[in-house]
């Protein structure tokens, strides 16, 4: 299936970002070592400020101006986060170098995008609403969607299928390209002005007077030359944080933007075909730090159950401070495509697997066991409790065993206690330490409870154990 | 009776009743699917019918040991042995012994224990076990109920299907509750005196259920 891409194109991204996380209280600019302005904010272009304009001037204009430094890292955060959502449309994303905030996805094998662009178009409005300024474009190639985003309106794009490709690509303007001004000028005293000018020239002359890399630029745009770019790695642990509005001190404070990290980091997830069993929460407040983990035995992909087991874990294990900062990591992640179910029926293992994890996150692993006998003539080693999924062991011990064993042998009254069953002698033990010599029976209380009691042979002394309820 | 009645107890076997027929009587009687369960024992079966299934027993006894776990037996180890769901013990005050449980029938891979500590998470557990409908049966100790709690847990026995079996020391729970059926037990020579103080679709009742002194537990059913 022939190749073809949509590029996002993020002009003067690091204004736009910064007018964004100061939520619009000034318009900022970004300047070069010469005080003229580089890049806008949506801001500052309302305010009439021109790029190249000197700072001097712009202040004149617009007082109220702030100054701002480049952010590197948060520039690749918000485009890590649009990478992560266009792979939700396509199998490759990479940014679009030389255009360090233009990222491109392959859609051509996505059957969405194939049976027509409107929804892709529309979830894309709504993912960029509300950001910084953005403009599309879908070409055959991925250089060709960027030149064709670089020439649209901010919210707009244009799209040329693989047809017209051929006819369209010679009439892009070369202002479009990424050459150095003395190039462009260059060009234009020759008075070429489209790329189909450049690839009119011989090639031997465009690569003596231009350099080589046009030649090879024009023939990637054309898709007569493969364009291998490095796609966007996916991050090693997925992590989302996120800054709370209203510090949160309590878990009905907690939930909603705990269940929207973890709407938003299973999304990145299903996009990467991956599921997690671990997730470990992160609470960062000015008093205090929080940190617990969830662990589930299946992947852990339905949200009402995630926001239940950290409920009754974190009722178990309050924080105890206003959290201020919330990071939810993904541990444990594996490739999983989902989980078939049936449609008309829930399976009972299932549901007994699910409110096993409900009680085990908010009654703590050992609040839930099974109960196993084990091959040992002494009563109080002849059982193990189990985790909530081991497998009992079979044993058939002896006969004339209660129902109720105490958890300590109560000490009684040597008076009143008269065997009402045949004695049966207990004895041995020397190996682990744990020797015991004693004469179990049967005794009916006065109230009635028939209790097994023995009699230590060795300290002496009368024992109740346990109650044939 | 007015055929419109007759349609109506038909319809809805299990929430609407004739005085002295227990719920599922009528099926019961028709061999078909029931609302109460065999205990496996005669004595007990002539004196309750069964074990309310999607209900709650409370049983009383004036001490422990007298016999309270022994009448469940049966039942127990036969919903063991015929479904997959778990029997549930929830905050039991001694250990159950799995040596003498092995022993009685019941398949220990199907038993559970649960012990909440606090009496808020004891109710929740209770109530998500009776209402998920994964538990053929639970045993309960639980702490004093008031009404909205008692009404709560035996709506989710009846969604979950499950038999609650509610274990209290005698006077620790008193007042009307919403159980299906009220037993208060006795030591007897015998075995075990068992009064019945409550019983939907029934008369009170008393009588005598032999019970082996520890020699020989019952078997399952």
């Amino acid at each position: 299936m022939a190749s073809y891409y949509v590029a996002v194109y993020f002009p003067e991204l690091d204004a736009g970002l910064w007018e964004q996380d100061e939520q619009g209280m000034a318009p900022v600019v970004l300047a070069d070592g010469r005080h003229r302005l580089q890049q806008r904010g949506p801001m500052a272009i309302h305010c009439g400020l021109a790029p190249g304009m000197s700072l001097a001037k712009a202040r004149a204009l617009c007082p109220a101006l702030r100054l701002r430094p480049e952010r590197p890292q948060r520039r690749l955060e918000f485009l890590r986060d649009w990478a992560h959502w266009l792979y939700g449309w396509g199998p490759q994303v990479a940014i679009l170098e030389p255009w360090s905030t233009a990222l491109g996805v392959e859609v051509g094998s996505n059957p969405r995008w194939r049976a027509g662009r409107q929804a892709f178009l529309e979830a894309l409005r709504a993912r960029a609403e509300g950001g910084p300024r953005w403009r599309w474009g879908a070409a055959p190639t991925a250089t060709g969607a960027v030149l064709l985003a670089l020439g649209a309106a901010d919210g707009a794009g244009w799209t040329v299928s693989r047809q017209q490709w051929a006819q369209v690509w010679p009439r892009l303007p070369l202002s479009a390209l990424p050459a150095e001004t003395r190039v462009q000028e260059l060009w234009y005293s020759l008075g070429l002005g489209t790329l189909g000018d450049l690839a009119a020239l011989d090639d031997a002359a465009r690569a003596q007077r231009f350099g080589p890399y046009w030649g090879e630029f024009l023939q990637i745009v054309a898709g007569l030359r493969p364009d291998p770019r490095p796609y966007f790695a996916f991050p090693e642990v997925p992590r989302r944080e996120l800054e709370l509005v209203q510090p949160a001190g309590d878990w009905p404070a907690l939930r909603f933007p705990l269940a929207r990290l973890f709407r938003e980091l299973q999304k990145m997830l299903t996009r990467a075909g991956l599921g997690a069993r671990r997730w470990q929460l992160r609470l960062q407040g000015r008093e205090g730090r929080f940190e617990d983990c969830l662990e589930s035995r299946e992947i852990l992909s339905d949200r009402e159950l995630f926001l239940e087991l950290w409920q009754g874990r974190l009722q178990r294990r309050p924080w105890t401070f206003a959290a201020e900062t919330i990071v939810l990591e993904a541990l444990d992640t594996c490739p999983w495509q989902g989980q078939q179910r049936d449609f008309w029926r829930e399976d009972l293992a299932e549901r007994q697997e699910r409110l096993l994890e409900q009680w085990q996150a908010r009654l703590g692993p050992e609040a839930v066991y099974i109960l196993s006998p084990w091959p040992d003539h002494r009563p109080e080693h002849a059982y193990r409790l189990l985790p909530a999924r081991g497998r009992p062991q079979s044993w058939e011990g002896p006969d004339r065993r209660p129902l109720w064993l105490l958890p300590e042998p109560r000490a009684l009254e040597d008076g009143d206690v008269r065997p009402h069953s045949e004695v049966e002698r207990i004895q041995g033990g020397w190996w682990d330490g744990a020797d015991v010599d004693r004469d179990y029976f049967l005794w009916r209380r006065g109230d009635g409870a028939r209790c097994w009691v023995f009699r230590d042979r060795r300290r002496g002394g009368v024992f109740l154990h346990g109650y044939f309820a | 009776m007015k055929p419109a009645l007759e349609s109506l107890l038909r319809e809805h076997p299990r929430s609407l009743w004739r005085g002295l027929h227990s719920p599922g009587y009528e099926a019961t009687a028709r061999g078909g699917d029931s609302a109460l369960l065999k205990t496996g024992q005669e004595e007990l079966d002539r004196l309750l019918g069964g074990w309310p299934r999607g209900g709650i027993t409370e049983i009383h006894s004036s001490t422990p040991g007298i016999g309270e776990l022994r009448l469940l037996l049966p039942v127990l180890a036969s919903l063991s042995q015929q479904q997959k769901r778990w029997i549930l013990w929830v905050t039991p005050p001694y250990l159950p012994y799995p040596p003498a449980l092995a022993a009685a029938g019941l398949r220990l891979e199907r038993m559970l224990c649960l012990h909440p500590r606090q009496r808020q998470d004891r109710l929740w557990a209770l109530e998500s076990a009776l209402r998920s409908g994964t538990c053929s049966a639970v045993l309960a100790w639980p702490p004093p109920l008031d009404t909205t709690a008692w009404r709560r847990l035996q709506l989710a026995a009846q969604a979950g299907d499950t038999a609650a079996f509610f274990f209290f020391n005698e006077g620790e729970q008193q007042g009307a509750g919403w159980a299906a059926l009220r037993l208060q037990l006795h030591p007897d020579r015998r075995g075990v005196a068992v009064t019945v103080q409550k019983r939907r679709g029934g008369m009170p009742g008393r009588g005598v259920v032999s019970l082996p002194e520890g020699e020989q537990l019952p078997l399952a059913i």
